[in-house]
């Protein structure tokens, strides 16, 4: 026995979930691109790259919001149809005169308060989220289309900054995305909420009677996902410029399949910031690949479900392994086959 | 010659280190009631599993009604008539008594449910057995009694010559022992046999005609009634003088000073409930399933909500402080170690230190907490809790019984819980590890943490606590000093009303 002591270096790092959700894909989307690029060329392309994260810079906002509601065993379909209706009210706003930057105040604090709403209603009268949220889909999606008249809501002014504007060569929406994950990535791993999140979504029961606020945990989950949907409506806005009510529907859906590449379980406890960056970013390049390599478009939706089956298959085998024989990793049994399979002793 | 409803030879069964029946043999004739009785762990609930086909037994004969049953199933055993009432429920809760009692058998006509004919046939039964239900109710607005008598009136609409009760007594409180009993009789009559479980002697005493005595997997007595009393049962179900091994148990501490008081706490299943504890003290409270003993630990830890009375926590300075949510009493210290480890304690699936640092988690400020800092502490309170393991990355499900309480003890070290309320501290533990456990406890009390424990095991709160309190159906029905608390005196203390 020996406590003090942690596990070996090497298999820690091996059987972390970083390594064992993240490399796959990383594999993937490496040979994606290389294979692309050698059949078209122009695929790796600084261009390119940045045209992939500008296309999903939406789409990753969201999932980053998802990936803390999913760690903590929630859930919110409605941020797609939310980011749409935020989208149309600070159009709206800016058409009446507003100031920009009141207009995305504004939005944002709504969205925060609707976020508020899910929370306490889920939290307080244990209402399970999947329904709730599905109905929150249908409202805002019908508020949208009432506030636009039913069709896209052009702003004057172009929010510049928040869509269009370039620093250092790079749009500002890829900013964004990059500093929502920086930041989450931080505070899911280096901070005491980030631990309450992980510990409400693997057992909520036992975290709530350790003394952990599951329910306050809960509420800022939500109301961080609807704030980030808010916001990732307004950089979809500002980009055309117009409000468009209709605007990505299947956000919601790809935000959660992102997510679960990444390493997130619907069941809660697990999925890292990090890990749904990588998942957002080998949807694009697979999104695009198809593009370069002239495959009709009705297919993108086939291989886009035939991914995420995939990654999910491969997950719940490794869970599978994991139960069986102790935390080996799928990954260590392919680099090392003779590795005798390591049981925690006791004694 | 009668022909007997239900026939054991020989029956025995063993789980992984545990012998739990060896040889037990049982007879049940027609007509007759017929009670088990045993402590906790004597085999009684295995012994009715494998006669009621949910479990098989490895070796022995069953037969029902004289046929010889060789691969007892639940469907096989049901069809030769023996239904069986267990402590879960088996319903389906959203329907209504009369779908429930009728079930599968519900009348048709023309291909379609003939609900008149149905509730006609539901009322039958019912009145059959006076049993007053309203049979339009869903089954998930009925009281736990209310639901055995459905349960009843099902297996008798279901030809059932033989029902078999797993402590029908337990949940139940005094007067609805009654009701129960009275339908009892009435199966009794209408030439129905029963077997149930107790252990609760004055029930046994009013309602069976026949007994079996239990002890360590083995039947140490049969006979009928009129052979018993129940001072020579008792003394039958624990065999032993119970030794009292317990020579470096009394506290030093300052027994003037209380931590914790419970007073006059009223809920739906405690009912005025007061008690305190003090630094360096081991109180338990005891009882059967049923008594609230659970309830009451969870209650104490602020999980739970109260309809009336308080909860007081002592500071150091002596002030107290009333206790209203889990979170507030975890910022007055009050620890709690939930009997269900797996489900309400744990995080299974995390690793030893994200277990162990879990408390820290909850009850610090610092918004800030590095993977660093929690490997740290987590590192430095594993070995001062005795916890065996290969490293404090071990995914905690992979720990045995012993070890996973251990972490539990361990979170709350962290956190220099002043209170610990353990709910059945050593359930799912095995005998060695509980002695662990058990110095580990009296470890604890001597560096001056109040220690309040809930438990049914009678035999161990004899041994660890200084003082025995003893609940009955929500009840505090006596206290005895815990050198004084042997098995038989709790039990006696339990049985009188």
């Amino acid at each position: 026995m020996n406590v003090d002591n942690r596990s070996p270096l090497k298999q820690r790092i091996l059987r972390s979930d970083g390594v064992r959700f993240m490399a796959p894909l990383i594999v993937a989307i490496i040979a994606i691109s290389l294979y692309t690029n050698g059949e078209n060329g122009n695929f790796l392309g600084g261009d390119n790259l940045k045209n992939i994260l500008l296309q999903v810079s939406v789409l990753g906002i969201i999932a980053i919001g998802q990936t803390l509601l999913i760690a903590a065993g929630q859930l919110d379909l409605s941020v797609a149809t939310l980011a749409a209706l935020a989208g149309v009210i600070g159009a709206t706003r800016i058409n009446d005169g507003g100031s920009e930057l009141w207009a995305v105040v504004l939005v944002l604090l709504i969205c925060a308060l609707f976020g508020l709403l899910w929370g306490i209603l889920v939290a307080g009268l244990k209402i399970p989220p999947f329904i709730l949220t599905l109905g929150g889909t249908s409202l805002f999606a019908s508020i949208a289309l009432r506030i636009s008249k039913s069709s896209p809501v052009p702003a004057r002014e172009r929010f510049e900054w928040l869509g269009r504007a370039k620093v250092f060569g790079v749009q500002t929406p890829i900013w964004y995305f990059l500093i929502v994950v920086v930041i989450a990535a931080f505070v899911m791993r280096y901070t005491r909420f980030g631990r309450h999140v992980y510990a409400t979504g693997s057992n909520e029961e036992a975290s709530y009677l350790t003394g952990i606020p599951t329910a306050r945990t809960k509420v800022l989950c939500f109301v961080i996902s609807s704030t980030l949907a808010g916001f990732a409506g307004l950089v979809a806005m500002a980009r055309i410029s117009t409000g468009d009510p209709r605007n990505g529907s299947q956000l919601a859906l790809q935000a959660i399949a992102a997510v679960v590449l990444g390493g997130g379980t619907l069941a809660g406890g697990r999925g890292s910031p990090i890990g749904t960056f990588i998942g957002v970013v080998l949807l694009a390049v697979v999104q695009s690949a198809l593009t370069f390599n002239n495959v009709q478009t009705f297919w993108n939706d086939a291989v886009f479900g035939l991914v995420l089956i995939f990654a999910v298959v491969v997950t719940a085998i490794g869970d599978l392994r994991r139960r069986r024989f102790g935390a080996k990793p799928i990954l260590a049994s392919f680099i090392r086959r003779n590795e005798p399979v390591r049981v925690p002793s006791e004694k | 010659m009668t022909v007997n409803v239900l026939e054991l030879r020989e029956i025995s069964k063993s789980f992984p280190g545990v012998q739990a029946l060896s040889n037990v043999s049982l007879i049940v004739r027609p007509g007759t009631v017929h009670a088990i009785c045993g402590e906790n762990g004597a085999g009684k609930s295995t012994l009715i599993k494998i006669a009621t086909g949910a479990q098989s037994a490895d070796s022995g004969v069953i037969q029902i009604c004289g046929d010889r049953i060789d691969h007892a199933s639940r469907r096989t055993v049901q069809n030769l008539g023996v239904r069986a009432i267990f402590q879960e429920r088996q319903i389906a809760p959203d329907l209504s008594v009369t779908e429930n009692v009728l079930l599968d058998r519900l009348p048709k006509r023309f291909g379609r449910v003939d609900w008149k004919n149905a509730k006609i046939q539901a009322r039958q039964r019912m009145d059959a057995l006076e049993i007053s239900l309203d049979i339009d109710t869903p089954v998930r607005n009925l009281s736990v009694a209310q639901l055995q008598m459905m349960e009843i009136a099902r297996a008798v609409s279901l030809e059932a010559r033989l029902i078999v009760m797993d402590e029908p007594t337990a949940s139940l409180s005094r007067h609805e022992l009654e009701p129960l009993f009275r339908v009892i009789n009435k199966l009794r009559d209408g030439g129905v046999s029963v077997l149930f479980i107790s252990h609760h002697l004055d029930e046994v005493f009013e309602i069976a005609d026949e007994i079996t005595v239990m002890r360590d997997g083995v039947v140490v007595s049969h006979g009928e009634i009129s052979e018993f009393t129940p001072a020579s049962i008792a003394e039958l179900m624990f065999g032993r003088k119970v030794s009292s091994s317990q020579a470096d148990r009394m506290s030093q501490g300052d027994l003037s000073q209380p931590r914790l008081v419970i007073d006059k706490v009223c809920s739906n299943r405690l009912n005025d409930v007061s008690l305190s504890v003090s630094a360096g003290e081991i109180v338990s409270v005891t009882g059967g399933i049923g008594a609230g003993v659970s309830e009451l630990a969870r209650m104490a830890a602020g999980g739970m909500l109260k309809s009336s009375g308080e909860i007081l926590v002592y500071d150091d300075s002596h002030e107290s402080h009333a206790i209203s949510s889990r979170r507030q009493a975890l910022n007055m210290g009050v620890a709690y170690l939930p009997a269900d480890r797996k489900r309400k304690g744990l995080l299974l699936e995390r690793a030893l230190s994200d277990n162990i640092v879990l408390g820290q988690q909850a009850s610090g400020s610092n918004p800030i907490l590095t993977p660093r800092k929690v490997s740290e502490s987590a590192r430095a309170i594993a070995p001062s809790a005795n916890i065996k393991a290969a490293n404090v990355d071990v995914v905690v499900g992979t720990l045995s019984g012993g070890n996973q309480q251990k972490v539990m003890i361990g979170r709350w070290m962290g956190v220099n819980a002043r209170i610990m309320i353990f709910d059945e501290p050593t359930a799912g533990i095995d005998i060695a590890s509980k002695f662990e456990i058990y110095s580990e406890l009296r470890r604890l009390a001597d560096s001056g943490v109040a220690i309040l424990i809930c438990s049914t095991d009678f035999q161990e709160v004899g041994q660890v606590s200084d003082r025995v309190i003893v609940m009955r159906s929500g009840n505090i029905v006596g206290e005895v000093e815990g050198s004084k608390a042997t098995e038989g005196r709790l039990l006696e203390m339990e049985m009188s009303k």
